[in-house]
This record gives C-alpha cells, structure tokens and sequence, in this order.
C-alpha cells in the first residue's frame, strides 16, 4: 500500500478527530500485473468533518481545505501516472460522504513499490524511503506484504483525544489471485472458500501501537 | 503532561504560606497585580504531609527541584507557616514579577540553590542579603529569615532598524535593490525560461550578482548579530541592577507599603485562600510598552485605547476552598466617579422575566446576561474620545476636534434606537444533547471479499439549544429573518416560511444539526433547534423553571449554570478509549455543578462562581489535588500499559 499517501492523510485524520476506514484491495495475476486499489473511508465522521472543514485551524492544526486536499491527491494522482509501469490511474474524492479513492494498473506488482517512493520523494519526505511494500516474482509460489513503516513513536507523542480517532478505526487488505492460496503467515488472515482471495481486517489502534501487523507472506499454489 | 503538572505545583505550593507574619508591609502600593497566599488555611485544608504523598509531587515536583522523593516539601528551607506574596512592580524600564518567601532553613534553602543552579552561577554576599543570578533575567536573594525571587524583563531595547532604517541605510537600500533586481531577474529568467534560452555571458552576470548580494547579507547579518548581543548586554545590566535594587529595598524594608491602601482593603477578602489585586491602569500602562515594540509601533495604539477607558479600575479575585465547593468571587469598582457611573450604569438592567420560560428542568446549561445597550453606547462615546485624542496618529493637538467630532457622531446615531433593537436581555440555553441518527457508507464483503457499498447508520450527540434575544423592534427582525426565502432557490438552501416561523433545514446525515428555527413575536427573536421551543412560543407556555433558577436569572446581570454530570454523562457515549472513559468516569463521581452569578452590590460589580464537588474528598483544596494525581495516574498508567504493547 501507499505508506506516503498514509502520512499524507495521517494529518487529516488527526486534525478532523474522525474513525475512519483504510481498503487496500490487490487484484494480482501469475504475471506480476494487476490492478490495486486504495480507499480511505472518513463517512462514518462526515458530521464532525462538514463542521470542522469550515475552520481553518483546530487546536493549532492547520485544517485543510476542500481545495488543497483536492490538490494533494491531483499530485499524487500526476505522480502516479508518470512512474514506470503504472497505467490507468484514477483518484476520486467524494465530498458528500468523504471516501476517497486511488486506483491504478501494474505491469509488475513491484511498480506499486516505485509509486510509493516517487511520492515519497515529491512531498520531500524526510527519513528512509520505503524501499518494499510488496514483494513478488511471477513465476514464484509466494507474495509478501511488507511493512518497512512505523509511526508508533508518532502515535506515543498523540494526546488522548487524538488516539480516540484510532480506537474505533480499521484497516483492511484485501489480495486476490489467479492461483490458489496455501497458506499465509499473518494469523488474522481469512481465506476465500476458493482459495483465490485473502482478507486481512485489523484494528488501527493495535496497528499504531504494534500489536498487530498487516505483514503477510501468502504462499500460493503456482 | 509533567511540565504541566510541575507548574501546576509551583502555583499550588505557594499555597502552604500562612499569613503569621505580614509581607504585605513589603508589597510597594505601585504594584499592578499582587497575589496573595494565606497559608493558614491552606495548612487546615491539606497538611504538607498529606501534600508529600501526591505522586505528582514525589515524582514531578520534588523531582524538579533536585530533591529526593522521599524527601519533602519542608526540606527545601521555605517556611510553609509564613505568608507569601507574589506581585507585578515595574521599575526603571524594567517589569518584575516578584515572589517573597519566608525561610525558616536558610542552609536548606541554599543546599536546593546549589544543586539546581551550582552549575549556572555563584553566590554573591550583597548587603545584609545573599544573591544568585539563575539566569540573565531571574535572581534569587535571601537572608537567613526571607527570601525574594525577581523575575525581570528590560523594556526599553532598541530596535536595530531604528538605528538603520531602510531609507537611509545605503548599504542596506543597495541590498534591497540588489535583491529586488535579483528576485525580479529570477522571475523572468523562471517565466522565460522555456522560451528564451539564456546565454553563458547572461549566467555569468548573474551569477556575480548573486555573489555580491551574498557578501552584502553576511555583512548585514553580521551587524545584525552585533546590534542583539549589545541589546542583550545592556538589558542583562539592567536587570540586575533593577533586581539588586528591588532586594535592597525588600531587605531593608524601605518600601511605601500597599498595606493601607484603601481600594486594595476594599475588595480584597482576608478570610480568602488566595486573593489577587488587580489596579487596571498600572497594568496596561506597564504592558504597553510590549505593544509599542510592535512593529513601527502600530500596537501602541492599541495599548492607550484599553488602557485609557480603563483608567481607574481596581479588581480583586478571592478564592475559597469550601468543604464542598471551590469559590471564587470578584469585585471591580473604580474610585474615578465618572467611570464608576459610566459602568454601574452599564449593569442597570434587569433581565425579562418571559425569558427564562425558556430555560427547561434538567437542561444541561444556560447563560444568561442583561446588560443596558443604551448606556453601553454611552460608555463608547467615551472610550473613543480618550482613545482618539491619545492615538499616536492624531495627538493631544487634536483633542479638541475629535471631542466635537465623537459629540457629533453621538448625536446623529441613536443609540436609543440601538437599545429598542438589542435592548440587552439574551438567554442562551443547552437544552440536551440528543442522540441523532445519521447515515455513513460502510463495506460489505461477499464470501470472495468482493467490496460492496452499503449505507449504515449510528447515534451522534446533537446539541439541541435556543437562543433568544428580547427586541423592540418586531418588524424589522420579522425581515431580517424573511430575506434568506429569497435567496434560497437561487442559492440552492433549504429555508422556508413555516406557520409563523421559518425553518433552516440541513442537508440529511451531514451536520450534527437537522434544522435550524428561527422566530420573532411579542418583542422576542428566537434562534433554536428546538420545534417546540416555537410551539411554546407560539402558544405563550412556558418550561416550568425551578424556582432557584428563576430567581438566579432574575436577580444577576449575568447568570451562569452548568450541569456537568449530565453533560459528562452524554459526552461519555462517544468516548472509545479507556483512559478516556476512565477519566470521565473520575469526574463523573467527583465534579459538581458549576454555577456564576454577576450584579452589582455596594456600587461594586460583583461575580461568584462556585464549583461543587463530590465524591470522598475533606475539602474541596484536597479534592484538587486528589483531582490532579488520580487523573496523572490514570494517563501514566495508561502509558505504561501502552508501552507494554508497543515494546
């Protein structure tokens, strides 16, 4: 997934105090192509969000506006677009029921990894790029969800109010493929009765504090 | 958290001064705020052994103060059972805020002295006192009986670009044309530079300007770096000269005393916990000078139009740590007859009594305020004139124009109009908080995890309040609230016109608000959440108000209630986390209600707030206290267990 587009909305999270919903959903064919898919669910909060969109800052955060989150993910939709292997790119931001969207093609799984670090490096991020988020060669019998990101030391720093956005909100990762699933490593993983489709659906707050992982390594039939 | 907690507990350990000697004899009579400590009571409240045994203070406060947390707030030499003072005092350009302390262990006293600041700065022997500098603005000096704490601040820095101003500085003018033919270069080499290719000799140039602006700006800054070490010398000379100088005097008691003096005795309680003396003008007359610092002084005038009207005003807080309620009350009086006339005239209003039909039983808070609009245009007139004819911009030389120019706009805008339009009654109430049902998008999965949209709904907490106004001029509010059906097509808004009210309605699901009511009849004009609110004024019923209530509301200018069980009691439906939830739970058990009143008693205005508490607590000092370790505790705790899971 998009750890810079996580950073990106962390902010927006924290400063609108909102539950929120992450579904990352990867379609990935034998070949390494396929297609991936980001939304960031904020409905469940649109009330607070209508209110707090009006003002420009809430205890000394900068409150974006509907026009510079537009912006943001125009950027990230024209940084996407440019990188190598990456075709089809489309965002949307709904702002009736603030869902908003990411959604793109892959020659090559490992692509996704080269949109992250192009974000990265466009919103100057400072720190270790993220070299790997997901890991896999066609031909070979396993895909690897990787984590190289944390913002544990991030969520220890939040005050209390802040952490009542993580309580309430979940993360899901949805991965599907031609071939069969044997395995995977991530012990909240559920298997499709085909055999061709994982869920992984977690808790934000023990992401943010470690206690789970979306690490998964999916070990397949081909 | 702690930071907070220690500063908390430096104000809270003033408190253990006991008024057994009287250092009132060494606070001057100029001082523009002075807080006052009687120990005496605080001791009866919280014994300092009781005080020892706060987590926050063995592991916050003690901590901070270099001493070992199984020592005790005894052992840092300063005598609990004497008195303290803390005030504000300006002295030869310099503010001060001082703090006088009794000692009882002067080697105590200097063994935390040395181990907080042994590092920082060595002790000086002055005359008949000993004195440290802990930093270039803080000194401590002490004898073996009292020690003094001086806080100063040097206000009359120069500002480095008044002594090299833009204009005349040619070094610098040629830095700005440089840097604007730079900065104007770059924008048309940036705007060109897809269309003009540019030459190597054009680089050069450039490039060579850009060198020459560099060696200009480290020179500027350089000068720059000079001028503020200079500023900082001069300013940390005089500061301790000012402090030296405050100590001598402290030591040898040579002070006019503000111990007589009438406005101070006035409203200031001796039977108070702790008690602060406000004189308005001696305040804003020593904090103007950070106004006019403000950049080419535009602030400055600022400073004179508060500090002017203000002219004469004194103000005192008492507080009161009752066994079941936490007490504050406020009295402010001017000895200047025409101000006090000008503000008592200002609170000679008496709040509607079809008002307070509005406030419902149970609601969860109200305010209430009754103020007189028409003597409250009056007090204008006079605050512009001194404002006008002492404004940096016009000066005394034109006093006399802008007394005929204020008398003239006096006469042609109409405050008595103003008064029949706001005649200053307002009530605003929370009648509830209701739970309402709005809809949000979720995910539905199918056995293959396909993504499906799905609408959901939940419960969010919808403020459900009235705000009423009384007015005299039913037909022009009657437009006022007509206009928006105009626009409401066009602009595409829901406001409609309703059997004698209009109606505000928000987009579904999105606000916490559905809709919004707004009314005006029989000289009253409603703006509420509530339809039956309206009914109720439609049809002349009123809430049947408690008693005590009423007569709160009736008797005050201002009236103030909240109910902070029950507002707690709703907040707690949208808090997730435990520690929150347990936080709450705290104060749940413990706070009461809080309730103000204001009216003028004795020709002074007058203001109590109170607090009550529950829950096991002596007194409501100790339910402080209790208040702020239990609530430490639950958020350490909660860290640690945190820390478990992360680690």
């Amino acid at each position: 997934m998009n750890t810079r587009v996580y950073l990106l909305l962390f902010a927006c999270l924290i400063f609108f105090q909102s539950c929120f919903e992450i579904v990352e959903t990867v379609f990935l064919n034998t070949d390494g192509s396929g297609n991936f898919q980001l939304v960031l669910n904020l409905s469940k909060s649109k009330t607070k969000i209508n209110s707090l969109i009006k003002m420009k800052t809430v205890n000394g955060h900068n409150i974006p506006s509907k026009e510079e989150i537009k912006d943001k993910i125009a950027d990230i939709e024209k940084t996407a677009t440019i990188t190598a292997g990456i075709s089809n790119v489309k965002t949307t931001i709904d702002f009736d029921n603030y869902i908003a969207t990411f959604n793109c093609n892959f020659t090559q799984i490992n692509k996704m990894n080269d949109v992250v670090k192009n974000v990265y490096a466009k919103e100057d991020g400072k720190g270790k790029v993220p070299e790997k988020i997901y890991n896999y060669t066609p031909g070979s019998k396993s895909f690897n969800r990787l984590n190289l990101f944390s913002f544990k030391n991030e969520y220890k720093k939040l005050s209390n109010a802040d952490k009542e956005v993580f309580a309430t909100a979940n993360y899901t990762a949805i991965f599907k493929f031609e071939s069969q699933v044997t395995t995977a490593s991530n012990k909240d993983t559920k298997i499709a009765p085909s055999k061709k489709a994982t869920m992984l659906k977690l808790n934000a707050l023990d992401l943010a504090t470690e206690k789970k992982s979306i690490e998964n390594k999916i070990n397949l039939t081909n | 958290m702690k930071k907070y907690i220690t500063i908390l507990s430096i104000f809270i350990l003033s408190c253990f001064c006991a008024t057994a000697q009287n250092n009132l004899k060494l606070v001057p009579s100029s001082a523009s705020m002075i807080i006052r400590y009687a120990g005496e009571n605080f001791m009866k409240n919280v014994p300092i052994k009781k005080f020892d045994s706060y987590s926050f203070v063995k592991d916050g406060f003690l901590k901070s103060l270099q001493l070992d947390k199984k020592s005790s707030l005894q052992n840092t030499g300063i005598n609990f059972e004497s008195d303290m003072y803390q005030y504000v005092f300006k002295q030869d350009t310099c503010d001060n805020f001082i703090t006088l302390l009794q000692l009882k262990n002067e080697a105590q006293f200097i063994k935390m002295i040395k181990a907080n600041y042994k590092y920082t700065s060595k002790i000086e022997n002055k005359n008949g006192f000993s004195m440290i500098a802990v930093s270039n603005s803080m000194y401590i000096g002490w004898n073996k009986s009292m020690a003094i704490i001086v806080s100063s601040d040097y206000q009359t820095r120069k500002n480095y670009y008044d002594q090299y101003p833009y204009t005349t500085d040619t070094t610098y003018s040629a830095a700005v044309a440089a840097d604007t033919a730079v900065a104007y270069s770059e924008d048309i080499i940036e705007e060109k530079m897809d269309t003009l290719p540019l030459t190597e000799e054009d680089l050069a140039k450039q490039e060579l300007e850009a060198e020459k602006q560099r060696i200009k700006d480290s020179i500027n800054d350089f000068k720059y770096e000079l001028w503020q070490q200079q500023q900082e010398m001069i300013a940390k000379k005089q500061q301790q000269i000012v402090a030296e100088n405050i100590m001598t005097k402290t030591f040898s008691g040579n002070i006019k005393s503000i111990e007589n003096d009438a406005a101070y005795n006035k409203i200031i309680d001796p039977s108070a916990h702790i008690s602060a003396f406000l004189s308005t003008e001696n305040v804003i007359s020593q904090y103007q000078n950070y106004f006019k610092r403000g950049y080419y002084g535009i602030m400055g005038n600022i400073s004179r139009s508060v500090a002017e009207p203000a002219d004469g005003f004194k103000s005192s807080v008492n507080i009161f740590f009752d066994k079941d309620k936490l007490r504050m009350e406020q009295k402010s009086f001017s000895p200047n007859a025409e101000d006090a006339k000008l503000a008592l005239d200002v609170m000679n209003s008496k709040q509607s009594t079809e008002l307070v039909n509005y406030v419902n039983p149970g609601n969860i808070g109200y305010f209430s305020m009754s103020i007189n609009t028409e003597a409250m245009a009056n007090y204008y007139y006079s605050f512009m004139k001194k404002y006008l004819s002492n404004s940096g911009y016009f000066g005394n030389d034109y006093s006399d124009i802008i007394d005929i120019y204020i008398d003239l706009i006096q006469i042609i805008v109409d405050e008595k109009a103003i008064a029949e339009l706001f005649p200053g009654n307002y009530m605003f109430v929370m009648h509830d908080l209701k739970p309402q049902i709005v809809d949000y998008t979720d995910y539905d999965y199918d056995a293959e995890y396909n993504r499906k949209e799905v609408k959901k709904t939940r419960k969010e907490l919808s403020p459900d309040f009235t705000f009423v106004f009384q007015t005299k001029k039913d037909a022009f509010m009657e437009k006022l609230a007509h206009l928006p059906l105009k626009y409401a097509e066009k602009e595409h808004f829901d406001y409609k016109e309703k059997e004698g009210y209009y109606v505000y309605t928000f987009d579904s699901g999105k606000y916490p608000i559905a809709n919004l009511y707004f009314m005006v009849k029989d000289n009253k004009a409603f703006v509420t959440t509530s339809l039956d609110v309206i009914n109720m004024a439609k049809t002349n019923v009123a809430f049947a108000t408690d008693a005590a209530t009423k007569k709160s509301i009736l008797d005050n200018n201002y009236s103030f209630q909240l109910n902070t069980k029950k507002l707690i009691e709703k907040l707690q439906t949208q808090f997730t986390t435990d520690v929150n939830k347990k936080i709450s739970d705290y104060m749940l058990q413990n706070l009461g209600d809080v309730k103000m009143e204001s009216s003028v008693k004795d020709g002074i205005i007058q203001s109590t707030a109170t607090m009550n508490i529950t829950g096991k607590h002596s007194n409501s000092l100790e339910f402080f206290f209790n208040m702020i370790d239990s609530v430490n505790n639950i958020i350490e705790k909660d860290k640690q267990e945190q820390e478990k899971k992360i680690y």
